[in-house]
Parts: C-alpha cells; structure tokens; sequence
C-alpha cells in the first residue's frame, strides 16, 4: 500500500534538509499522538493520586515529580513531528481530550495544556527545530516541567508558603525532564523500531542507525 | 463501508427553544467570560470570584438544556468541592501571614485562623468561578460547531481545523483499541498482582502499543485524505454554516460590561479591600 505513494528510495537519501511546512500526514499523526496522550493522562487522571499522595506525606511539594506524566504528550509530538508549534499542538489537543473524556478539574486542563506545550515548544525553538537528540528531549521536558510547576504554584497554591513552593517548582523540573523528557525520547525510539514512524524523519533516523549497525 | 438510507448523523441538531446559550456562535461563548476569566486569575479577595461565579451559574442555569448529571454536578457536586477545598486549602496555608487573625476553631494541634480560611476560600472560589465561566461555552456547544467557527471566523486554517476534529472522532475508537490491549495483556499474564505497583506496570505496558497503533490508523487516514485531494486548495465548503450574527455581538458586549460591573462592585466597598489576604 505504502509503495505507490512513498518516493523511491535514493531520492529519500539525497532529499534535502526537511521543511518546517506541516503536510497533512504531520497534522493528522499530531493529532492522534495528542488523542491517545489524551486517553493515558486520562487513565493516570484515575491513577496517579496515591502515588501523589504517598510523595507528598514524605516532602509537601514533592507531589509535583510524578506530574510529567501529564506533559510527555508536548514533548513526544515535537520530538516525532519536528515542526514549529508541533509540542504545544499536541499538548493542547490531549489536554482537550481528556478534558472531553472527563476529568476532575474540567475547563482548567485545557489552560494547563496551553501552558505546558509552550514550555517544551520554547526549548525546540531555542534549538531551531532542528536537534532532537536526547538532551533536548530531557531540555524539552523540564521546560514543560518549569511550565507546570509555575503554573500550578500561581493557579492552586497561592496560599502556601515560598518552601513548599520551591520544592513544588524544583521536583516539576526534575520529574518532568525525566518522565516527559527522557522517556518521550526512549518511546520515540520504541516507536520507530516498529517501523510505525518510517514516514518521518524521527524513524528514519533510528531505522537507518540499526541498518547500518547491522551491516 | 455501506451507505444506508436514514437521517443524516452529522447534521446541524436544531438548537432547543428557549435556550439561548445553544443558538449563539461557539467564539461568542468564549470571548464573553474571557476578560472575567483573566480577572478572576489575578483577583485576591473572595468578593470577585463569588460573584462572577453566581453571575455564570445562573446564566447556565437559564442559557442551556442541562442533562441530570450537569444539573448534580452544578448544584451539588461543586458547592461541595468548594467547600471540601476551601478546608484543605486553609489548613494547608502560609500559617505566618494568617496567624495575626482571630482564631476560629483550636483541636489539638490543628489551628484554623479566620485569615486562613478566608485565603482558603479565595482560592477555592477562583477555581469555581473559572471552571463555572468556562461552562458557560462548554455545556452548550458541540465540538463539531466549535471547530467550524474556528474556522469560518477565527481563519484558523481548515486543514489544522477539520483534521484536529477528524481525530477527535477517534476517541471511541481508541478506547476500543485501550481495551483490546489490556485484555492480550491479560491473557499472558502481564505484571499481574494486585496494588499500585503491578497496576502502574499495566498501565506503563500499554503506552507503546497504544501509540504504534494510532500511529498506523493516522497514517491510513492520512493517506485517505491526500488521495481526496484534502487540503490542495487554499477555501473549502463546508457542510453547514456557523454564522456571526447581531446576538453573538451584543451577548459579548453584555458579558464585557456584566465583568466590569462585577469588578467595579467587587473593589469599591473600602472593607472588602481590607480584607486582602
């Protein structure tokens, strides 16, 4: 099926530098990426309070380290799609999502969306869009992470004192560059030795390095 | 797939009379409480939130056909959660700040000062009265609408727009595809056990097949829509329209002026502001 449309292979090899213009396969796979993340953080949305619950008996503020689970979406979307605007694009659309599946704090988790996507979209800028290697995926994630944790410090703990915000602030950064930024990496990698991602650049990209080390 | 002969299921549903929070355009619903929603996040006293907050629960109330759930959740649910976050948010509060008030209630160790209660109280407030502003669009309007309107009026590319709602439409689908992988997980005994740990590795387990398959389905649907010629021309027609009409403006203008009012009442009395947490 994939023949009669893909170009033949040496024109692959010698084809320039990708552009920054979204086809409509990068429109279409962003927004799955951003429906099915929006489907997991829906299933974490049921998870993740007593693991939550059991950080925050050990450190007030520590809660916020598991908190990347709900930002590798942003991340992931920008390290497969490669294009401005992909990370906050596809954070948006699965904080939309499992805004419509249901969750606790409704409306509220589209701003969080917005506001996550735009800290890992800005670490893919400062990059130009055009490095993905793994300190960038973790970079992208604890910009998410920072996103967050200023976030939710602003909107649901204006109250508590500047200790707990601090802790709050720091574990966002820590979890997030790990869970959101290291393992969006690792799934990226899983995803492309599928073969799932061979008409992008990210799979061509791994499937090419596991061709030539098998040669 | 077969064509069967029957009512349309993507037509326009005719809104329901008398409520008119349905016949108004989705971008009216979201410019009107914007500028409350922006005063709310930087509002410090209860004084602003409560009111913007009642102000938009009736609105609902009146403006749109409420299911027995939304109606549990609005006049039950919510009250509740306020004050259940009211509590926590006041004993967990900056105790250094809130200790020069009059103490409220001493049991053992745990003190609750008035000055706590009232940030508490801000707090849990501002989050109601964002998620019930927020409401006002989001229970009377249909996914579908909102994207043709981003569309049609914001000039949100068609091609972003209708693909985002293409992909929306693959929830159920998904969900199917979740349950599905969960069960060949099952049938090889994958991390079984009870607790939260085996239940995390479940869960952690179902992440890349999960995505490898909306990956494949996206592409296929990709490539239906590039044989289909999607996206080659610079407009589209759309099924149907998603006009801008007087009531959109004069709803907006009337929600503008019902924030400034609310602020206004909210900052003039002098001992309101004294009560700035």
């Amino acid at each position: 099926m994939h023949s009669t449309i893909s170009k033949p292979a040496a024109a692959a090899a010698t084809r320039p530098r990708p552009t920054l213009k979204w086809r409509v396969v990068d429109i279409v796979i962003a927004s799955v990426i951003g429906v099915a993340a929006g489907l997991i953080f829906w299933v974490w949305n049921l998870t993740y309070s007593p693991f939550s619950a059991g950080l925050e008996a050990v450190l007030p503020g520590l809660q916020s380290a598991i908190g990347g689970v709900w930002l590798f979406a942003g991340v992931l979307g920008g390290l497969i799609i490669r294009k401005p605007g992909a990370a906050i694009y596809t954070e948006l659309v699965a904080a939309t999502v499992s805004a419509l599946v249901g969750t606790q704090w409704g409306v509220l988790t589209l701003e969080a969306g917005l506001v996550q996507g735009l800290g890992a979209e800005l670490v893919f800028a400062l990059f130009l869009y055009g490095n993905y290697r793994a300190y960038v995926a973790v970079l992208a994630g604890a910009g998410a992470g920072l996103a967050m944790g200023i976030n939710d410090i602003v909107l649901w703990y204006p109250a508590l004192g500047a200790d707990f915000k601090t802790i709050y602030v720091i574990a966002a950064v820590i979890g997030a560059s790990i869970v959101a930024g290291l393992l969006s990496w690792l799934i990226v990698r899983a995803l492309a030795s599928t073969g799932a991602l061979n008409r992008f650049a990210a799979g061509r990209e791994v499937t090419a390095r596991e061709a030539s080390a098998r040669a | 797939m077969t064509t069967a002969p029957g009512p349309d299921p993507f037509a326009a549903a005719p809104p329901p009379r008398g409520r008119f929070l349905h016949a108004l355009n989705p971008l009216a619903k979201i410019a009107g409480p914007l500028p409350a929603i922006v005063a709310v996040l930087f509002a410090h006293t209860w004084a602003l939130p409560a009111l913007l907050a009642t102000g938009s629960l009736i609105l609902v109330l009146v403006g749109a056909r409420l299911s027995g759930r939304a109606l549990l959740g609005l006049l039950v649910v919510l009250p509740l959660a306020t004050a259940v976050l009211t509590l926590s948010f006041a004993f967990w509060s900056d105790g250094g700040r809130a200790s020069a008030t009059p103490l409220l209630v001493e049991l053992g160790p745990v003190r609750l000062h008035e000055g706590a209660l009232l940030a508490g109280g801000a707090t849990a407030l501002r989050l109601a009265a964002i998620l019930l502003l927020s409401l006002v669009g989001g229970l009377s309007t249909t996914g579908p609408d909102l994207a043709r309107s981003l569309v049609q009026q914001l000039r949100v590319p068609y091609r972003v727009g209708y693909t985002a709602l293409a992909a929306y439409r693959f929830v159920p689908r998904f969900g199917h595809e979740l349950d599905v992988i969960r069960q060949a997980h099952r049938v090889r005994g994958m991390a079984p056990g009870r607790g939260p740990l085996p239940a995390l590795r479940r869960r952690a387990g179902y992440l890349v097949p999960l995505l490898a398959g909306a990956l494949r389905h996206a592409e296929r649907v990709a490539l239906a829509m590039d044989s289909r010629a999607f996206g080659a021309h610079p407009t589209r027609t759309e099924r149907h329209l998603v006009p801008w009409r007087r009531r959109d403006t004069v709803f907006v203008l009337l929600a503008w002026l019902a924030t400034a009012l609310a602020i206004a009442l909210a900052i003039a009395p002098a001992d309101l502001i004294a009560q700035k947490v």
